[in-house]
């Protein structure tokens, strides 16, 4: 079509070049992303075979395993086909290792054994996808032995999370993996204080509380790092802590202050009472709340007239504890909250009449 | 005189095409930027999500994360869900996921909400320690079922869906919250894959948002989809294309740039604290969900404070969306309305350095988006080809002003669903597949026109300031309206 | 028929353990994926025990358990929890709510098979 283009101003050269530039670019973008999805399409045609193929090896590999189970002797001699895919055996195996222990578990695991999974997975460890490489590092805590550790220490130089999985498979195959290890390497940023790496770090803990007492001696230990490690020491059920852990209700950091009384009440000793009590009163109302928790959490009955102080206090939460500490004292606790529960001042009124409801006595 | 009058015409056509250039060149510049604005986030996206490669399968992500999973409060806001209640909180019951809690709000309903949930679960009337923090309406009773100690029911008088999460939010002990629609179907392992985030950031992690999709054309039994499909209907099958537009594209990119500004309210896990901190939802706005993540990040940014608005794009949550367009036009205009809100609320962080990249480019999407958006499209649609029917504009400009306003547009949809089918693969075959790229390229042509007329229509109830809410007609999740079961 | 054992879980692989280490211990087996088929299955033919997992779609195991117990026929089958779930107030509740055992996952297989024998066997004396 032509325009007449006497009455336009015609535009200059360089404007109707770009604006015929946005068109081509645009019937060019259009065209890529037509023939990318077109493309998709057909390799879902496709794709639908390969997928379905995978799930078949799967099935196959359970049932051996499942024979494996009953114990018939040529069982593993089936799996042999699939060795080549050490990320599908690694999967399977790990979802078999989910469910069963016992005498199966060490059935499948000595068949796999039998046929050089081991060998596979550990060669899995630094070649393909990383999926791949976490899933047969897990898989291989089923296989302790030190090549198993050296080839998981291997994986241990790479990435934080690769680190991580290494760390727990290795400790799963019976490793060593020390809290100060760990406390190094997260001091340093090669481990990333994830909730996952926070979990890991209280199991080891708590399976070597006279390490992580040891560990805490370390005055340079980051705030959050000494939280966790408190933490797990409260769950380890170790009474030997206990002076560690009431040094550490004295730390400048009040968030420090506060997990050291709560692990404290955890390990429900009454060598905590002091700590705890001084941590009623503490300028912090978090430690506060802390310390009102662990009260009632290590039944202290000897707490419950610096509770009922409590319940006046100026942060809700401190009330809030202070109150549900009272009510698992016993008698001196409940005889406190239904005095407060006849106050009229509202805030300590509240505090003990909701709990009082709560508990089902009034 | 002949003469004069031709110079009279020829100087206004002069005029007049300067004035259809000026316009052109504001259509197409807007057009312009907004979409290489999303051809940019999808490749962000796109890269986010090589990066994340591989669905992890919910039992490897069991034994990572059951451990060290903080305890969760479903919070779930009910209004007039007599019918569907009972069948919504089995299924969220049922959720895997080690250490829950589901707190239920009855919203003052009209119908036998409460009725059918002292029946469904036996409740019991209870009381709970707990302090009024976040603002809402008075509470007229708390009740637990004796069996199942995960559920706490709380029955107070009306208020809308914000002023019903506060209440759940105040009344909820876990650390983290999840705000949810009543209708939300959930993935059973949806907790699990959201709360990741949580786990692996525990200290920066503020809120987490997640996937939400179409569950039209879905086969759904007992709360759970069964079975992915596509819609047959044309307009929940184009709304399909635009949620994956939304959230596998947008979203991602969003959260990539530490800019994510909207949490579906059908489904975002907050930290409790820091949700009380900022006073809970806001009262007496249509768009509280995005207006409580603003506010999260003012006050994290005002405290200069490290923090995460995270995003998790594995479809976590399933939403029935409007097959009709009058329902649809009414939600979308509300919508609409919520952003405008929002953004006028909170206006002070537009361009204000202080608040970084959220100032800048969140807020500044919004202005050209949402705020100028409608209209700059409008003029476009209606005086582009005016202007060059009149032969006042030279075709280079009509055939720019047709790339921005459709060409860009169905490469962005079609990307977007290519880059599901890549990185996600959840439609069930081939065909389905085939039917999504026809969409993906329809919905550029006629729906996106109907949409902007529905965005101008928020506009103008934002500035009348129309209060009332879009009623929804739901049809319910009974097996009844769900598909018929292959046998 | 002589009472068989109803295994009602979500994982297929779990389900597959199960019914061969079951049957190669000489019981009948019946499986099913979740709570609300297996209080189906069991209302049809009542079952001599039954293993409920605790998370399942549809309805959970303790939801399942619940309605067991409420039932008047079903009330005396014994019924076996599990499952993955660790924590003390779970394994509480679970008893609370009437069941027989309760068995965290991963499990030995040759243990729940001990459990279910002793169970079984209380079975056929108390109806001999």
């Amino acid at each position: 079509m032509t325009r007449t283009s006497s009455a336009s101003a015609s535009p200059g050269a360089s404007e109707v070049s770009l604006l015929l530039a946005i068109w081509a670019i645009a019937l060019v973008l259009m065209a890529m992303a037509l023939s990318w999805m077109a493309a998709l399409i057909v390799q879902r045609l496709v794709g639908a075979r390969l997928q379905r193929r995978r799930v078949a090896r799967r099935r196959a590999i359970e049932f051996a395993l499942l024979a494996v189970m009953q114990g018939r002797a040529d069982a593993a001699l089936a799996l042999r086909p699939y060795q080549d895919d050490p990320r599908l055996i690694a999967e399977t195996l790990l979802d078999f290792l989910g469910v069963v222990r016992g005498r199966d578990r060490e059935l499948v695991v000595e068949a796999l054994e039998a046929i050089g999974v081991p060998g596979r997975l550990r060669r899995r460890l630094s070649t393909g996808a990383w999926p791949g490489r976490l899933a047969a590092a897990e898989a291989l805590a089923a296989f302790p032995g030190p090549e198993t550790e050296a080839a998981l220490r291997r994986l241990a130089d790479r990435s934080p999370e690769a680190r991580l999985t290494a760390l727990e498979a290795l400790a799963r195959a019976g490793g060593q993996v020390s809290v100060d290890q760990l406390l190094d390497a997260a001091s340093q940023g090669d481990l990333r204080l994830t909730g996952r790496f926070a979990e890991f770090l209280r199991e080891q803990a708590a399976a070597d509380p006279a390490g992580a007492s040891l560990a805490l001696a370390r005055d340079d230990l980051a705030p959050e790092l000494r939280i966790l490690v408190l933490d797990a020491l409260g769950g380890s059920g170790d009474y030997n802590a206990i002076t560690v852990l009431a040094e550490n209700a004295r730390r400048p950091e009040p968030l420090v202050r506060a997990a050291a009384v709560r692990a404290l009440g955890r390990l429900q000793h009454p060598a905590g009472q002091t700590a705890i009590a001084a941590g009623l009163d503490d300028p912090d109302a978090e430690v506060r709340a802390a310390a009102a928790e662990a009260a009632g959490e290590a039944r202290l009955p000897k707490l419950a007239e610096a509770l009922y102080g409590r319940l006046s206090d100026d942060a809700w939460r401190v009330r809030f504890q202070a109150a549900a500490s009272l009510g698992r004292l016993g008698e001196p606790g409940l005889e406190r909250l239904r005095t407060a529960a006849a106050l009229s001042e509202p805030a300590p009124q509240r505090a003990a009449s909701l709990t009082l409801a709560e508990l089902g006595v009034v | 005189m002949p003469f004069d009058l031709d110079a009279t015409v020829q100087g206004a056509l002069i005029a007049l095409t300067g004035f259809a250039e000026a316009i052109a060149i504001l259509v197409i510049g807007a057009g312009l930027l907004q979409n290489a604005f999303h051809i940019w986030q999808l490749i962000v996206a796109a890269d986010a999500l090589r990066r994340e490669r591989g669905v992890v399968e919910a039992r490897m992500l069991w034994r990572r994360y059951a451990d060290s999973a903080p305890p969760i409060a479903l919070l779930v806001p009910a209004y007039n869900e007599e019918m569907t209640i009972g069948e919504s909180l089995r299924s969220l019951l049922a959720l895997q996921y080690p250490s829950f809690e589901v707190v239920v709000v009855n919203d003052g309903s009209k119908d036998g909400t409460m009725e059918a949930l002292k029946a469904a679960f036996d409740l019991r009337p209870a009381e709970r320690a707990w302090e009024p923090i976040a603002p809402h309406a008075p509470i007229r009773g708390i009740y637990v079922a004796p069996n199942q100690p995960r559920l706490l029911v709380v029955d107070k008088e009306n208020g809308g869906k914000a002023d019903a999460l506060n209440a759940a939010i105040n009344l909820s002990r876990a650390p983290i919250v999840c705000s949810m629609d009543a209708d939300s179907l959930l993935e059973p392992d949806a907790l699990l894959r959201a709360v990741r985030p949580f786990v692996e950031d525990p200290e920066r992690v503020v809120a987490v948002g997640g996937t939400v999709r179409i569950a039209n054309g879905c086969e759904i039994r007992h709360g759970h989809v069964v079975k992915i499909g596509v819609p047959r209907n044309l307009v929940a099958l184009v709304q399909t294309i635009e949620y994956l537009r939304a959230f596998l594209m947008a979203r991602i990119a969003w959260s990539e740039m530490q800019a994510l500004t909207i949490i579906s309210g059908a489904f975002g896990l907050f930290r409790r604290s820091a949700v009380l901190e900022v006073g809970g939802y806001s009262l007496g706005t249509v768009g509280e969900d995005m207006e409580l993540v603003i506010k999260l990040h003012k006050r994290a940014r005002q405290e200069k404070r490290p923090y995460r608005v995270a995003f998790v794009h594995e479809p976590v949550c399933w939403t029935e969306c409007p097959e009709d367009l009058q329902i649809l036009g009414r939600q979308r205009a509300r919508w609409h309305r919520g952003a405008l809100e929002t953004f006028f609320r909170h206006r002070d962080m537009l361009f204000n350095p202080r608040y970084g990249r959220l100032g800048f480019l969140g807020f500044g999407y919004i202005l050209l988006v949402d705020v100028l958006g409608p209209f700059i499209e409008l003029f476009g649609y209606l005086l582009i080809p005016a202007f060059w029917a009149l032969g006042v504009l030279q075709t280079e400009y009509l055939l720019a002003f047709l790339a921005v306003s459709f060409a860009y547009g169905v490469v962005i949809s079609v990307g977007a669903l290519a880059l599901e089918e890549v990185e996600l693969r959840r439609f069930p075959n081939a065909r389905s597949l085939v039917i999504l790229l026809f969409a993906a390229i329809i919905e550029n042509f006629g729906y996106r026109q109907i949409n902007n007329i529905w965005r101008i229509r928020g506009t103008w109830q934002f500035v009348t300031k129309q209060h009332g809410w879009g009623a929804m007609t739901r049809k319910g999740f009974s097996p009844a309206a769900a598909p018929p079961a292959p046998k | 028929m002589s009472p068989y054992i109803l295994i009602a879980d979500d994982d297929p692989l779990l389900r597959a353990i199960l019914e061969h280490k079951l049957e190669a211990a000489g019981y009948a087996v019946k499986s099913v994926e979740d709570g609300r088929a297996a209080l189906e299955a069991a209302a049809e033919d009542i079952p001599g025990v039954v293993v409920l997992d605790a998370m399942m779609p549809v309805m959970d195991g303790f939801e399942a358990l619940r309605r067991f117990k409420q039932d008047p026929r079903l009330a005396d089958v014994a019924i076996i929890m599990l499952t993955a779930l660790k924590r003390e107030a779970d394994i509480v509740s679970a008893l609370k709510l009437g069941a027989a055992d309760y068995v965290p996952k991963p499990f030995n297989p040759d243990e729940l098979v001990a459990r279910l024998d002793r169970l079984m066997s209380g079975l056929r004396g108390a109806s001999a």
